[in-house]
């Protein structure tokens, strides 16, 4: 398969009162055409800042400090902001959190699904309204033809969920950046839009970035899973693998933490002691050693780099060096 | 949305009778007698009981005040202790100047304030969003008279390019470039005392619109920026400004009696200095009716605007 | 408040907030010592008329031959009377009925409500000038006619901050433990409330500041031999003076500008300081 997207040695700073702080570092992977990358991390861990730099949606205070990123044969960081504009909704585009707040509530349904149709397909009048009305039927909207009229304010969270993929697909990216997007829903409603996304997938044959905290989305969605910690990825594999073979002592917290029915229920919920370090002061070796309880000498000092421990199958720990 | 809108329709009622019964109470505390000032002072004890019998002044105030509200039904104001003539009449030649002066203050004060604040928030801690903030620190700090008395010491007596007041030159009434001459000053000075608050207000109102989430998805559809924030922003920061409008007419009101003060203009300002000097209170009871009717005239206005402009009211 | 001390720390980082207090602070205490600050009294006749600013009057004498300067010094605490005496007034007023309403709800609430929109409908300044001309240009009846119609903006903060407060939870469980609504209202409403009421109450001096100036300018305030600075810039609307003896009249408008501005500046950096959504 043919490589969608090559991000290398990304770096994420932002300006504050009290000078830079560097958000996200050392981020590297790949996507493939029609493949589902996941990047999994508590909040705060910097999977967000990720997504919203490749977007060139990082707001006045962020911006890439160093790395590259190469779309489909675009250069990303030499490209400029109207360039970038030209492809983002267009080429790759992206859907939020939170749904009650991601659409324009003064705006009707209608108006907002045709933006992105008159901007990037260039279609007027009817031809575009009818193609709204079909990518509103066609992620599940009831009486689409209402809808379209409606004002957001009338839609339930899970509705505008599917207006936003609605709006995120309609110009057939080769690339959708997913932040979160059934964390803000309820149980039921999350699958119906996961299996909403996987089916515009294969029928768009498009990529899908997929960022959550929710290790059971990873499992059902994911083709490939980046771990990331405290701002840098510490574990990379195969779905399969990540989940049967976590090497990282992190990952294998997080697989740990989740509760499994056949658990026996004497016994305690796992969960990874301390917390993460704040950005401000980052520990000066592995920023995870402190909860780590395999952690070494070696791991106060020196930063590990990503070693391959298998094939396809990277990790940032001291523990991986011997392999 | 219908049975709302009654609501407030109805609360005008009790508004109303408040505010003139407030006044009315406050007029008849009022030491000294309106028959004073109309006699001469040759006029015998008993001249005066007639007269005050004829005015109704003997009467209990509160039957006075029915009376009163009685006849402003028929739409019978009384007449002014000091001219003698009917109030409607001496009102219905002070109206006009009055709504011209606020009617292009008011305009021209948001057509300046709102892009100003529009601006100036989108460009959050720039030298220019600086200078706006401090300018409209001014313009809430300077208070009316002092501005329109420098206005008239600079452009009046130094530079002589403007009239020091009045609403036309004489003999000149029918001359529009004089009547434009006599207005620049007073406008400017009834408008910069609302424009610096409502260049706080669309700032401030702009900058929470700026961090929401909905204009981070027009970004992402990668609209121009042009209409990121001219559709997707403005609309959103400018419903809160609509109720804010509504709340600035009592301040234009009292903004107005200064600069009419200040300017000779005859309008409905500068009538009630004069009847509160002359204790003229039939003329005073009007301004305080026409004026609180105003208010909540505009209030139900800015109301139902609102209601039609946001979506997210109807149900 | 465990966060008061990054509030003071916020507030002291607020350059115009400083400056602002700086400059306020100076015109206190020049209105409290005034009788140490200037040989003469504000009512004490000199030898010249409407004199032009000289070593003797460094402000020059008005129309009646008195120093201007004094009268200014002096004028100006009527301003900090009136910008103060109206805000206690009306905060006092704004804050009883907002707590009723707030905390009892129901009728109480709507009553005091509607009250409220009444009084919000007021024309203002006309009722302002009709009162204090029926009253009698006192500087009493200025600080009672303002604080009077003045409160309505303090009542509905106070009621919409009882009204979030009050569910929730660490206030229900005070009334599960049994405490007396008076106990609840003081003890753990008020502190949490102070802080829009502190800002509001910075801007309403500003506010009276200039209602009275105005109200004094058109001769329905502080009434003359009393200085006031709003009645300093009444003899202004002489076109002979206007033109040609500044010195009568812009000192006046410049102090009321200052003040204003000072305390506004004051206001400014009090919201910043304390507005919640910046302590993160």
């Amino acid at each position: 398969m043919d490589t969608l997207l090559t991000v290398d040695n990304l770096q994420v700073a932002f300006n504050t009162d009290d000078g830079e702080i560097v958000g996200v570092e050392n981020v590297g992977f790949n996507i493939k055409k029609g493949e589902v990358l996941c990047i999994v991390g508590e909040s705060g861990c910097g999977k967000s800042v990720t997504a919203l730099s490749l977007m060139g949606l990082l707001g006045k205070n962020g911006f890439i400090k160093q790395g590259d990123a190469f779309f489909d044969g675009h250069d990303l960081r030499s490209l400029s902001s109207e360039e970038m504009r030209k492809l983002r909704g267009n080429r790759f585009s992206m859907i939020f959190q939170e749904p009650m707040t991601s659409l324009n509530p003064v705006l009707t349904v209608g108006r907002q699904l045709l933006e992105p149709v008159e901007l990037h397909l260039g279609l007027k009048g009817e031809a575009a309204k009818k193609l709204c009305i079909e990518w509103l039927e066609k992620v599940g909207i009831p009486r689409p033809e209402k809808v379209f009229s409606d004002y957001p304010g009338t839609l339930s969270g899970g509705m505008r969920q599917r207006v936003m993929i609605a709006m995120a697909m309609i110009c057939s990216p080769s690339l959708l950046i997913a932040d979160e997007p059934t964390t803000a829903l309820d149980v039921t409603i999350q699958s119906q839009i996961l299996d909403l996304m996987e089916e515009l997938r294969l029928e768009s044959e498009s990529s899908i970035l997929l960022i959550t905290h929710d290790l059971g989305v990873v499992a059902e969605t994911a083709d490939r899973v980046l771990v990331m910690y405290a701002g840098q990825v510490v574990e990379e594999a195969d779905v399969f693998e990540l989940f049967e073979n976590p090497q990282h002592p992190y990952t294998k917290g997080l697989l740990a933490s989740i509760p499994n029915v056949s658990d026996d229920f004497t016994e305690r919920l796992k969960s990874i002691p301390g917390n993460v370090p704040s950005l401000q002061n980052m520990p000066k070796g592995c920023r995870f050693c402190e909860r780590c309880s395999f952690s070494m000498d070696v791991c106060k000092t020196e930063v590990p780099p990503l070693f391959d421990v298998f094939p396809n199958h990277k990790m940032r720990c001291w523990l991986g060096d011997n392999k | 949305m219908r049975n709302q809108l009654r609501k407030r329709l109805l609360i005008t009622i009790p508004i109303l009778l408040f505010v003139t019964l407030f006044n009315f109470i406050l007029i008849s505390l009022a030491p000294g007698d309106p028959v004073d000032a109309f006699f001469n002072p040759n006029a015998t004890a008993a001249d005066l009981e007639a007269k005050r019998a004829s005015l109704g002044l003997d009467k209990p105030m509160i039957y006075q005040y029915f009376v009163w509200l009685g006849n402003v039904l028929h739409g019978d104001f009384g007449y002014s202790y000091s001219s003698y003539e009917p109030v409607t009449k001496i009102l219905s030649y002070r109206i006009g100047p009055t709504l011209l002066l606020m009617g292009i203050s008011m305009l021209v004060a948001y057509i300046i304030a709102i892009p100003i604040g529009i601006i100036s928030a989108t460009k959050q801690y720039s030298a220019l969003d600086h200078t706006v903030t401090g300018l409209s620190f001014i313009g809430i700090s300077v208070p009316s008279f002092f501005f329109g008395l420098f206005g008239i010491f600079i452009f009046s007596l130094n530079l002589h390019w403007l009239p020091t007041g009045g609403m036309y030159s004489l003999g000149k009434a029918a001359d529009f470039g004089d009547r434009v001459k006599h207005l620049i000053l007073p406008v400017a000075v009834l408008s910069l005392s609302i424009s610096g608050k409502m260049v706080r207000y669309v700032r401030s109102s702009m900058l929470d619109v700026l961090n929401q989430d909905y204009l981070r998805t027009a970004r992402a559809k990668g609209l121009k920026e042009v209409i990121v924030i001219g559709r997707h922003a403005l609309k959103n920061a400018l419903i809160p400004i609509i109720t804010v409008i509504g709340l600035d007419i009592p301040l234009l009101i009292g903004g107005a009696v200064v600069t009419e003060q200040i300017f000779q203009w005859p309008g409905i300002g500068q009538l009630t200095i004069q009847s509160i000097n002359s204790r003229d209170y039939p003329v005073l009871m009007a301004i305080n009716l026409l004026s609180a009717l105003f208010v909540v005239a505009s209030n139900l206005l800015t109301d139902l605007a609102y209601r039609i402009v946001d979506p997210r009211i109807k149900e | 408040m465990d966060n008061s001390n990054s509030v003071w720390r916020r507030f002291l980082r607020h350059k115009p907030a400083m400056i602002g207090s700086i400059v306020f602070a100076l015109i206190v205490l020049s209105a409290i010592f005034a009788p140490l600050l200037t040989p003469y009294s504000p009512y004490e006749l000199s030898q010249s008329f409407e004199a032009a600013p000289s070593s003797e009057h460094i402000l020059g004498t008005d129309l009646v031959s008195r120093d201007v300067f004094t009268r200014l010094l002096y004028g100006s605490r009527v301003s900090l009377l009136v910008g103060v005496g109206t805000v206690i007034v009306y905060v006092i007023i704004g804050g009883i009925l907002g707590t009723l309403a707030g905390y009892f709800g129901g009728w109480v609430d709507s009553l005091i409500m509607r009250f409220t929109d009444i009084i919000m409908s007021f024309p203002f300044f006309i009722v302002i000038l009709v009162m204090v001309s029926i009253l009698g240009p006192a500087m009493s009846n200025i600080i009672f006619a303002l604080g009077v119609l003045g409160w309505p903006p303090i009542a509905r903060i106070i009621r919409g901050s009882i009204l979030t407060i009050k569910n929730q939870d660490y206030i229900k469980a005070g009334r599960v433990l049994g405490y007396s609504d008076l106990r609840l209202i003081f003890k753990h409403i008020l502190p949490n409330i102070m802080a829009p009421i502190l800002v509001n109450a910075t801007f309403g001096v500003s506010n009276a500041i200039i209602a009275e100036s105005s109200l004094s300018f058109l001769g329905m305030g502080v009434q003359p031999p009393r200085s006031s600075w709003g009645n300093i810039l009444t003899d202004a609307q002489s076109m002979t003076i206007l033109a040609h003896e500044p010195w009568l009249w812009v000192p006046a408008g410049l102090m009321i500008v200052i003040t204003v501005l000072s305390v506004n500046f004051i206001g400014d950096g009090l919201r910043d300081a304390l507005d919640p959504k910046k302590i993160q």
